[in-house]
């Protein structure tokens, strides 16, 4: 049940680039979240509609992108799936070897918001 | 008018728990501090662990311990390791799984300055969730006890892939637990963590224990080095 503490820095972040843009609402939060990070996605769901009642990301929805666990091996650089229940997985499947390094699965960040904004807030745009 | 935009925001969350994990770090660091973070389930063998830890580093010189006890509530553990000399500082949650840096600085100030060679964290017994969160230590530690089954590396490998150690504890109900399967566990964990480090210990009759403590000791090295 740590979603709570995960969400609240979630919610900070979309409110001041959704302030920073000049945006009155947020209509979703894109997030990519990897395997190794153990969260229940409906319950952040559910934590983030709860921090955020009463601001402008209160109705926004959370598109969440899942990276699987993959690992880059340290003899030929193939990168792949790992996963622990399935022991035929242990090993890289181009040289057979068995070292290897964490290459994707932990990630944790938002990759950026949908806003509706007034135009003329909006940088770098010419005359519409 | 108003119209609709993406904004690109490619943001770390939990970015500003990182950033001040990493200056307590190094805080501890320019200190001589070595930081330890343990963390396993309730009943696991944090705290027994500890005791016999600190016991046999303090046989093999004088360091400076201190321990911050995090838990949900109480003082049960912290006053166990102030009864062996130890300072201790608890911090209690209130109800959080896991702990922040926040919590750290503010534990680690109520030592007032006092100075450590090792200084360990004992994290919320949980499985699932400390392993989220950076503590500013410079090594992280996991406990699994023989009576818990060695097959939570299944059900829950987030914190075996993300330690640098696994100490299976409790060793001495191994002959009581047959269906303890220590190959598995140790392939399947270093599956997910080829780098990680098995032992295998019992605080209780002391198997293991030295070869742990070599580790740790080599580790502070390294780490201040």
């Amino acid at each position: 049940m740590h979603e709570m503490a995960l969400t609240r820095d979630v919610v900070d972040m979309v409110l001041e680039e959704a302030q920073a843009a000049g945006a009155t609402e947020v209509r979703s939060v894109s997030l990519t979240i990897g395997y190794v990070r153990d969260i229940v996605e409906d319950l952040f769901e559910r934590c983030f509609a709860y921090l955020a009642r009463g601001t402008v990301a209160e109705h926004a929805e959370l598109v969440i992108t899942r990276v699987p666990f993959t690992v880059r091996c340290s003899a030929c650089g193939q990168v792949f799936h790992l996963d622990v229940r399935d022991r035929s997985s242990w090993q890289c499947p181009s040289c057979e070897a068995k070292d290897y390094t964490l290459n994707s699965g932990i990630e944790f960040f938002v990759n950026g918001i949908e806003i509706v904004g007034s135009t003329a807030e909006a940088p770098n745009r010419g005359p519409a | 008018m108003d119209d609709i935009r993406t904004i690109e925001i490619k943001r770390e969350i939990l970015a500003d728990n990182a950033h001040a994990a990493d200056a307590f770090r190094s805080a501890r660091k320019t200190e001589g501090t070595f930081m330890i973070d343990v963390m396993g389930s309730p009943g696991a063998g944090k705290t027994t662990l500890l005791l016999a830890l600190i016991e046999r580093l303090r046989e093999k010189g004088l360091p400076q311990v201190g321990v911050i006890e995090a838990d949900l509530e109480s003082d049960v553990d912290a006053l166990k390791i102030k009864e062996a000399g130890v300072a201790s500082v608890e911090l209690n949650t209130k109800g959080t799984c896991h702990v922040e840096m926040g919590m750290v600085e503010k534990a680690f100030a109520a030592f007032e300055g006092e100075a450590f060679d090792y200084l360990f964290l004992e994290n919320i017994g949980n499985l699932v969730c400390p392993a989220e969160f950076d503590t500013g230590c410079h090594t992280r530690v996991m406990l699994l006890s023989v009576p818990e089954g060695y097959d939570k590396v299944y059900k829950y490998p987030p914190m075996f892939a993300v330690v640098d150690a696994l100490v299976v504890t409790k060793s001495d109900y191994l002959p009581t637990n047959p269906d303890f399967d220590m190959p598995a566990l140790q392939e399947a964990a270093c599956a997910l963590n080829p780098a990680l480090e098995v032992f295998v210990v019992s605080a209780r009759t002391g198997e293991g224990m030295e070869k742990l403590v070599h580790w740790v000791q080599a580790s502070h090295e390294r780490a201040l080095a």
